[in-house]
């Protein structure tokens, strides 16, 4: 046998192998279910609610688990999310001042489910889902549907987000029995002799759309912006409005709001460990809110199991045209509001967390665990501490095509 | 929306610089880009102090996907 005919044969041969490769390749496809459990710790204390007209206690303690889960299964993914808020506030219960009211103690329930798909031969993907939150004075319902798509050298990603939120203000959904008939708008306690607000229904629209893009080995850029636009009842019928007459009014805030939001983002893997996530973002709306927010997030990587989480963030905000303190309002302006959410504020916030990664294979159930805490202080008093844990486990293998 | 689309200028013409710059990674370039710390959108422990944000201030980040509706009443 010549040398000729051993390289003509090596070649057919592996020829065969190769094609009997891809061949092999198209029968499997990957299995991968995420599962993590989070619990949300929020405590707050201010003196400004807008329950009481600008003046009085903000103390609010929220105890929130959830429930995530992502399933994905060749080229179509799930994912579903349940999760609760439970709210015990101090303001809400100055709404009828009674101290063991239903307001005391209130559950935000809230659940979501998203289906997408993958379409590999144009990189896009397309998703849509449902989604519902409950608690004791609203019941929304939302739907959104997504599209995104990587360029063909995978250096850039175009997205966008089309979100519909149907949302009820009508109270009385969880006294007694869950899901019983909504029954009224709740007003103060001693500003029930009349109705204030006629509309108890809220429509919120949200067009989200991105643009990413990769920039060299470390580095990636995106720009992100939302258009959005509420219609209904924007004000909270429970908040007072204390006037310079000395007299009460509820709440009155226009039925239509529109909000513009542009944010860029620069994520940037460092020397040394060090992943800087900077970002920059601004917001108007016609309420009159200006809103201008610098945010860095930092990962040091100490080791592979082990990344350190600081975190720093300043907001300043311009309030809306219809702000004004407790006693500042005059009874005949048309919208009139005391919530210091609304107001000209500015916060900071300052993080610090850890995620700990306890094995080296990725396929081990304990995928992650992280702990984060946030230390939030706003310009007008307000003070608030949010600690968050998270589990992470995940279960990967690679299944025959049926 | 005319200051809405003016203030679009500054990060569409940078993005387009970048894109100008930068050449296409091979996959064995890209082990920092794909790192899960590098991803555009937070972790669900940073979501929950963002959903925070978006109750106790006026605006609404861009990028930051509400979840579902809600009063913020509290």
């Amino acid at each position: 046998m010549n040398k000729r005919t051993v390289l003509v044969g090596s070649l057919a041969f592996s020829f065969l192998v190769g094609k009997a490769q891809e061949h092999k390749k198209s029968e499997f496809k990957v299995k991968e279910t995420e599962v993590e459990l989070l619990y949300n710790h929020y405590l707050q204390n201010g003196n400004n609610s807008a329950v009481t007209g600008g003046e009085g206690t903000e103390q609010l303690t929220v105890y929130g688990p959830s429930f995530n889960m992502d399933k994905t299964i060749g080229k179509n993914s799930y994912h579903f999310q349940l999760g609760a808020d439970i709210i015990s506030s101090a303001s809400t219960d100055n709404i009828d001042y009674v101290q063991s009211s239903a307001s005391r103690l209130d559950t935000r329930s809230y659940s979501a489910l998203t289906y997408s798909r993958y379409m590999e031969n144009t990189k896009t993907t397309l998703s849509f889902g449902v989604s519902g939150s409950i608690e004791s004075d609203y019941a929304s319902f939302g739907k959104h549907l997504g599209w995104s798509k990587t360029s063909k050298s995978d250096m850039r990603t175009y997205s966008a987000e089309l979100q519909i939120f149907n949302d009820d203000l009508r109270w009385g959904r969880l006294d007694g029995v869950f899901f019983a008939e909504p029954q009224f708008l709740i007003y103060p306690v001693e500003l029930r002799n009349q109705e204030w607000h006629d509309e108890y229904k809220r429509d919120s629209y949200n067009l989200s759309l991105g643009f990413t893009q990769i920039v060299g080995q470390r580095n990636m850029i995106g720009i992100f912006s939302i258009l959005s636009m509420q219609r209904g009842l924007l004000a909270t019928t429970f908040h007072r409005v204390f006037f310079k007459n000395n007299t009460r009014g509820v709440e009155q805030l226009p039925n239509e709001r529109h909000k513009i939001g542009v944010s860029v983002r620069w994520n940037s893997f460092s020397k040394g460990g060090f992943i800087f996530k900077n970002s920059i973002r601004g917001y108007m709306d016609d309420f009159g809110i200006l809103g201008f927010t610098l945010d860095n997030e930092t990962a040091i990587k100490l080791s592979p199991k082990w990344t350190l989480l600081p975190s720093t963030r300043f907001y300043a905000q311009k309030g809306a045209k219809f702000f004004a303190e407790k006693g500042e309002h005059d009874v005949n302006e048309r919208y009139y509001t005391s919530d210091y959410d609304l107001s000209t504020i500015n916060t900071w916030t300052f993080g610090l967390g850890w995620k700990h990664w306890p094995t080296k294979r990725k396929n081990k159930r304990l995928h992650n665990f992280s702990f984060r805490y946030f230390y939030y202080s706003r310009s007008n008093g307000l003070r608030a501490h949010t600690i968050s844990t998270s589990f992470n486990l995940m279960k990967k293998r690679r299944v025959k095509k049926t | 929306m005319n200051q809405f689309l003016n203030s679009l200028v500054l990060p569409v013409s940078l993005l387009f610089f970048m894109e100008s710059c930068s050449t296409i990674l091979k996959p064995y370039e890209r082990q920092y880009i794909n790192d899960s710390e590098m991803s555009m959108t937070g972790s669900s422990t940073v979501k929950f102090h963002q959903y925070v944000c978006t109750i106790r201030e006026g605006a609404v980040a861009a990028e930051d996907k509400k979840g579902s509706g809600g009063c913020g009443c509290n």
